[in-house]
Protein backbone atom coordinates (compact mmCIF):
# COMPACT_ATOMS: atom_id res chain seq x y z
CA UNK A 1 0.00 0.00 0.00
CA UNK A 2 1.51 3.35 -1.08
CA UNK A 3 1.04 6.15 1.36
CA UNK A 4 -0.22 9.24 -0.44
CA UNK A 5 1.66 12.13 1.16
CA UNK A 6 0.76 15.81 1.14
CA UNK A 7 1.27 16.90 -2.48
CA UNK A 8 3.16 20.05 -3.55
CA UNK A 9 0.27 21.22 -5.68
CA UNK A 10 -1.86 21.37 -2.58
CA UNK A 11 0.73 23.60 -0.87
CA UNK A 12 0.27 26.16 -3.67
CA UNK A 13 -3.33 26.42 -2.54
CA UNK A 14 -2.05 28.43 0.42
CA UNK A 15 -2.31 31.50 -1.72
CA UNK A 16 -5.75 30.68 -3.02
CA UNK A 17 -8.62 32.83 -1.97
CA UNK A 18 -10.90 29.80 -1.79
CA UNK A 19 -12.46 29.07 1.56
CA UNK A 20 -11.96 25.79 3.39
CA UNK A 21 -15.55 24.88 2.60
CA UNK A 22 -14.93 25.40 -1.10
CA UNK A 23 -11.87 23.22 -0.83
CA UNK A 24 -13.73 20.33 0.70
CA UNK A 25 -16.33 20.54 -2.03
CA UNK A 26 -13.68 20.52 -4.73
CA UNK A 27 -11.87 17.38 -3.48
CA UNK A 28 -11.64 14.77 -6.21
CA UNK A 29 -14.15 12.03 -5.34
CA UNK A 30 -11.71 9.33 -6.44
CA UNK A 31 -9.19 10.75 -3.98
CA UNK A 32 -11.80 10.80 -1.27
CA UNK A 33 -12.41 7.09 -1.87
CA UNK A 34 -8.66 6.47 -1.69
CA UNK A 35 -8.46 8.11 1.69
CA UNK A 36 -10.91 5.58 2.98
CA UNK A 37 -9.08 2.59 1.59
CA UNK A 38 -5.96 2.71 3.74
CA UNK A 39 -5.50 3.14 7.46
CA UNK A 40 -3.65 6.45 7.18
CA UNK A 41 -3.48 7.06 3.45
CA UNK A 42 -3.62 10.80 2.65
CA UNK A 43 -4.07 11.58 6.33
CA UNK A 44 -3.47 15.26 5.68
CA UNK A 45 -5.70 16.20 2.78
CA UNK A 46 -4.65 19.83 2.50
CA UNK A 47 -3.06 22.68 4.42
CA UNK A 48 -3.80 26.37 4.35
CA UNK A 49 -0.74 28.13 5.65
CA UNK A 50 -1.20 31.45 7.40
CA UNK A 51 2.02 32.90 6.14
CA UNK A 52 2.30 34.40 2.64
CA UNK A 53 5.15 33.53 0.27
CA UNK A 54 6.95 36.71 1.29
CA UNK A 55 7.04 35.71 4.92
CA UNK A 56 7.66 38.51 7.38
CA UNK A 57 7.48 41.06 4.60
CA UNK A 58 3.75 41.58 4.90
CA UNK A 59 2.61 43.23 8.08
CA UNK A 60 -0.52 41.99 9.72
CA UNK A 61 -2.56 43.04 12.68
CA UNK A 62 -3.07 40.24 15.23
CA UNK A 63 -6.44 39.26 13.73
CA UNK A 64 -5.02 39.44 10.23
CA UNK A 65 -2.14 37.21 11.28
CA UNK A 66 -4.67 34.63 12.41
CA UNK A 67 -6.88 34.65 9.35
CA UNK A 68 -4.00 34.79 6.97
CA UNK A 69 -3.81 36.92 3.87
CA UNK A 70 -4.85 34.59 1.08
CA UNK A 71 -4.46 37.36 -1.47
CA UNK A 72 -1.13 37.82 -3.16
CA UNK A 73 -1.54 41.60 -3.09
CA UNK A 74 0.90 43.07 -0.58
CA UNK A 75 -0.85 45.67 1.52
CA UNK A 76 1.84 46.86 3.89
CA UNK A 77 5.45 46.03 4.55
CA UNK A 78 7.13 45.46 7.90
CA UNK A 79 10.64 46.54 8.70
CA UNK A 80 10.71 45.95 12.43
CA UNK A 81 13.85 45.21 14.43
CA UNK A 82 14.54 42.49 16.96
CA UNK A 83 15.13 43.25 20.66
CA UNK A 84 18.90 42.87 20.47
CA UNK A 85 19.07 45.61 17.87
CA UNK A 86 17.54 48.16 20.23
CA UNK A 87 19.57 46.81 23.14
CA UNK A 88 22.81 47.38 21.25
CA UNK A 89 21.86 50.55 19.38
CA UNK A 90 20.48 53.16 21.79
CA UNK A 91 20.76 55.76 19.03
CA UNK A 92 18.02 53.86 17.19
CA UNK A 93 15.58 55.06 19.86
CA UNK A 94 15.91 58.66 18.64
CA UNK A 95 12.72 59.86 17.04
CA UNK A 96 10.54 58.08 19.59
CA UNK A 97 9.27 59.34 22.90
CA UNK A 98 11.16 56.55 24.69
CA UNK A 99 14.57 57.14 26.19
CA UNK A 100 17.20 54.37 26.35
CA UNK A 101 18.90 55.86 29.39
CA UNK A 102 22.58 56.17 30.08
CA UNK A 103 25.20 53.49 30.17
CA UNK A 104 27.08 53.86 33.42
CA UNK A 105 30.64 53.27 32.45
CA UNK A 106 33.20 54.89 34.70
CA UNK A 107 35.65 55.10 31.85
CA UNK A 108 33.42 57.35 29.81
CA UNK A 109 31.71 60.72 30.30
CA UNK A 110 28.85 60.04 32.68
CA UNK A 111 26.41 61.98 30.48
CA UNK A 112 27.17 60.16 27.30
CA UNK A 113 25.49 57.08 25.96
CA UNK A 114 28.11 54.43 26.18
CA UNK A 115 28.99 51.73 23.73
CA UNK A 116 26.66 49.00 24.83
CA UNK A 117 28.21 46.31 22.70
CA UNK A 118 30.18 45.12 25.72
CA UNK A 119 27.29 45.52 28.15
CA UNK A 120 26.14 42.37 29.82
CA UNK A 121 25.00 43.89 33.07
CA UNK A 122 21.43 45.10 33.21
CA UNK A 123 22.18 47.48 36.07
CA UNK A 124 24.78 49.40 34.08
CA UNK A 125 21.94 51.13 32.30
CA UNK A 126 20.48 53.96 34.36
CA UNK A 127 17.61 56.31 33.72
CA UNK A 128 15.59 55.90 30.59
CA UNK A 129 11.90 55.32 30.10
CA UNK A 130 10.53 52.91 32.67
CA UNK A 131 8.75 49.81 31.40
CA UNK A 132 5.69 50.62 33.50
CA UNK A 133 5.69 54.15 32.14
CA UNK A 134 5.66 52.91 28.55
CA UNK A 135 3.18 50.13 29.31
CA UNK A 136 0.86 52.11 31.55
CA UNK A 137 -1.07 49.81 33.83
CA UNK A 138 1.44 46.98 33.70
CA UNK A 139 2.71 45.48 36.93
CA UNK A 140 5.66 43.75 35.35
CA UNK A 141 9.30 44.82 35.72
CA UNK A 142 8.78 47.40 38.49
CA UNK A 143 11.64 49.85 38.69
CA UNK A 144 13.10 48.62 35.39
CA UNK A 145 13.63 50.71 32.30
CA UNK A 146 12.80 49.44 28.82
CA UNK A 147 16.52 49.16 28.09
CA UNK A 148 17.04 47.07 31.18
CA UNK A 149 14.15 44.81 30.21
CA UNK A 150 15.78 44.34 26.79
CA UNK A 151 18.89 43.08 28.54
CA UNK A 152 17.20 40.99 31.23
CA UNK A 153 16.65 37.96 29.01
CA UNK A 154 12.90 37.84 29.43
CA UNK A 155 11.62 36.99 25.92
CA UNK A 156 8.15 38.44 26.36
CA UNK A 157 9.34 41.69 27.93
CA UNK A 158 12.10 42.14 25.35
CA UNK A 159 9.81 41.54 22.37
CA UNK A 160 7.17 43.87 23.77
CA UNK A 161 9.74 46.65 24.17
CA UNK A 162 11.07 46.07 20.67
CA UNK A 163 7.55 46.00 19.26
CA UNK A 164 6.74 49.29 20.97
CA UNK A 165 9.85 50.93 19.56
CA UNK A 166 9.12 49.52 16.11
CA UNK A 167 5.60 50.92 16.24
CA UNK A 168 6.81 54.30 17.48
CA UNK A 169 9.20 54.49 14.54
CA UNK A 170 6.45 53.55 12.10
CA UNK A 171 8.16 50.32 11.09
CA UNK A 172 5.15 48.03 11.64
CA UNK A 173 2.11 49.91 10.32
CA UNK A 174 -0.77 47.63 11.28
CA UNK A 175 0.37 47.39 14.88
CA UNK A 176 0.10 50.60 16.86
CA UNK A 177 1.70 51.42 20.20
CA UNK A 178 -1.70 51.43 21.86
CA UNK A 179 -2.42 47.95 20.51
CA UNK A 180 0.87 46.63 21.82
CA UNK A 181 0.18 48.06 25.28
CA UNK A 182 -3.29 46.51 25.20
CA UNK A 183 -1.74 43.18 24.23
CA UNK A 184 0.63 43.38 27.18
CA UNK A 185 -2.07 44.31 29.67
CA UNK A 186 -4.56 41.74 28.44
CA UNK A 187 -1.94 39.01 28.74
CA UNK A 188 -1.07 40.14 32.28
CA UNK A 189 -4.71 40.25 33.30
CA UNK A 190 -6.08 37.13 31.65
CA UNK A 191 -3.00 35.02 31.06
CA UNK A 192 -3.58 35.19 27.31
CA UNK A 193 -4.22 37.64 24.50
CA UNK A 194 -7.32 37.27 22.37
CA UNK A 195 -6.68 38.57 18.83
CA UNK A 196 -10.16 37.49 17.75
CA UNK A 197 -13.00 36.11 19.77
CA UNK A 198 -12.38 32.60 21.00
CA UNK A 199 -8.69 32.43 20.10
CA UNK A 200 -6.24 32.64 22.98
CA UNK A 201 -2.60 33.46 22.41
CA UNK A 202 -0.23 32.40 25.14
CA UNK A 203 3.26 33.80 25.59
CA UNK A 204 4.77 31.68 22.83
CA UNK A 205 2.05 32.69 20.39
CA UNK A 206 2.50 36.39 21.16
CA UNK A 207 6.27 36.19 20.75
CA UNK A 208 5.85 34.25 17.51
CA UNK A 209 3.58 37.00 16.17
CA UNK A 210 5.86 39.85 17.29
CA UNK A 211 8.83 38.12 15.68
CA UNK A 212 6.93 37.96 12.42
CA UNK A 213 6.91 41.73 12.24
CA UNK A 214 10.70 41.94 12.03
CA UNK B 1 12.75 0.43 5.16
CA UNK B 2 13.18 1.21 8.82
CA UNK B 3 15.57 0.66 11.65
CA UNK B 4 14.80 -1.62 14.55
CA UNK B 5 13.38 0.38 17.39
CA UNK B 6 12.24 3.26 15.17
CA UNK B 7 8.60 2.51 15.81
CA UNK B 8 9.27 2.78 19.55
CA UNK B 9 10.11 6.45 19.14
CA UNK B 10 7.51 8.54 20.91
CA UNK B 11 5.80 11.55 19.40
CA UNK B 12 4.11 14.54 21.03
CA UNK B 13 2.57 17.85 20.17
CA UNK B 14 5.21 20.54 19.93
CA UNK B 15 4.66 22.77 22.90
CA UNK B 16 2.50 23.13 25.95
CA UNK B 17 1.62 26.54 24.52
CA UNK B 18 0.35 24.95 21.33
CA UNK B 19 -3.42 24.95 20.96
CA UNK B 20 -5.13 22.75 18.38
CA UNK B 21 -8.71 23.60 17.49
CA UNK B 22 -10.75 20.86 15.84
CA UNK B 23 -13.98 21.00 13.88
CA UNK B 24 -15.43 18.02 12.05
CA UNK B 25 -17.66 17.44 9.09
CA UNK B 26 -18.50 13.75 8.56
CA UNK B 27 -15.18 11.95 8.85
CA UNK B 28 -12.97 14.91 8.03
CA UNK B 29 -11.54 17.36 10.50
CA UNK B 30 -10.39 20.94 10.13
CA UNK B 31 -7.60 21.66 12.59
CA UNK B 32 -6.18 25.08 13.38
CA UNK B 33 -2.69 25.15 14.91
CA UNK B 34 -2.18 28.26 17.03
CA UNK B 35 1.59 27.78 16.98
CA UNK B 36 2.01 28.02 13.21
CA UNK B 37 -1.24 29.72 12.29
CA UNK B 38 -1.87 27.02 9.70
CA UNK B 39 -5.17 25.27 9.11
CA UNK B 40 -5.23 21.62 8.06
CA UNK B 41 -7.88 19.33 6.64
CA UNK B 42 -7.33 15.84 8.04
CA UNK B 43 -9.04 12.52 7.61
CA UNK B 44 -10.40 10.59 10.58
CA UNK B 45 -7.22 8.62 11.24
CA UNK B 46 -4.94 11.63 11.20
CA UNK B 47 -7.22 13.59 13.49
CA UNK B 48 -7.47 10.69 15.95
CA UNK B 49 -3.68 10.39 15.98
CA UNK B 50 -3.36 14.09 16.70
CA UNK B 51 -5.96 14.00 19.45
CA UNK B 52 -4.20 11.08 21.05
CA UNK B 53 -0.86 12.86 20.98
CA UNK B 54 -2.50 15.87 22.56
CA UNK B 55 -3.29 13.68 25.55
CA UNK B 56 0.14 12.14 25.93
CA UNK B 57 3.31 11.24 24.01
CA UNK B 58 2.85 7.94 22.18
CA UNK B 59 4.77 5.72 19.81
CA UNK B 60 3.61 4.44 16.41
CA UNK B 61 2.97 0.88 17.59
CA UNK B 62 0.64 2.02 20.36
CA UNK B 63 -1.11 4.41 17.99
CA UNK B 64 -1.65 1.62 15.48
CA UNK B 65 -3.28 -0.57 18.12
CA UNK B 66 -5.49 2.26 19.30
CA UNK B 67 -6.56 3.48 15.90
CA UNK B 68 -6.21 0.49 13.56
CA UNK B 69 -9.21 -0.07 11.36
CA UNK B 70 -11.13 -3.29 11.35
CA UNK B 71 -9.89 -3.91 7.83
CA UNK B 72 -8.09 -7.23 8.11
CA UNK B 73 -6.67 -7.04 4.58
CA UNK B 74 -3.66 -5.17 5.90
CA UNK B 75 -1.03 -6.73 8.10
CA UNK B 76 0.04 -5.11 11.35
CA UNK B 77 3.38 -4.26 9.79
CA UNK B 78 1.67 -2.45 6.94
CA UNK B 79 -0.55 -0.55 9.35
CA UNK B 80 2.42 0.46 11.49
CA UNK B 81 4.28 1.67 8.43
CA UNK B 82 1.31 3.78 7.38
CA UNK B 83 1.07 5.32 10.83
CA UNK B 84 4.79 6.02 10.77
CA UNK B 85 4.43 7.84 7.46
CA UNK B 86 1.50 9.81 8.83
CA UNK B 87 3.54 10.84 11.87
CA UNK B 88 6.35 12.02 9.59
CA UNK B 89 3.85 14.06 7.63
CA UNK B 90 2.38 15.66 10.75
CA UNK B 91 5.92 16.44 11.88
CA UNK B 92 6.65 18.18 8.58
CA UNK B 93 3.60 20.35 9.12
CA UNK B 94 4.84 21.39 12.59
CA UNK B 95 1.94 19.68 14.30
CA UNK B 96 4.03 17.17 16.27
CA UNK B 97 7.65 16.44 17.14
CA UNK B 98 9.70 13.47 18.25
CA UNK B 99 10.33 12.94 21.93
CA UNK B 100 13.50 11.02 21.28
CA UNK B 101 15.86 11.21 18.36
CA UNK B 102 18.59 8.96 17.13
CA UNK B 103 20.64 11.96 16.04
CA UNK B 104 23.15 12.93 18.68
CA UNK B 105 21.82 16.14 20.11
CA UNK B 106 19.82 16.74 23.22
CA UNK B 107 16.22 15.90 22.34
CA UNK B 108 13.24 17.61 23.86
CA UNK B 109 12.10 15.56 26.78
CA UNK B 110 8.69 13.99 26.75
CA UNK B 111 6.22 15.92 28.82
Amino acid sequence: MTIKKHQNDNMEDKQSSESIEDKTKSVDPSRRRFTKSGLAASGVILTLASRPVLANAVCKSPSGFLSGNTSTHIVEMCFGNYPDYYANNPQAWYGTQYQPGTYNNQKENSNSIGNSSSTNNVDKWVGGTQFQEAFTGSRRFPGRSMMQVLWMGDPMGAHLCAALLNAALGLTPPLTEARIVDMCLEYETKGYFEPIAGVHWLEGDIIYYLQSLA
Amino acid sequence: MYLNGKFKMKWQIISSDQALYFHSWDNEYVVYNSLSGDTHLLNLTASRVLMKLQQSPTDAITLTKLIASTDQSESNAEKELQIEHLLAELNTLNLIEKCQNTITYTPPSCR
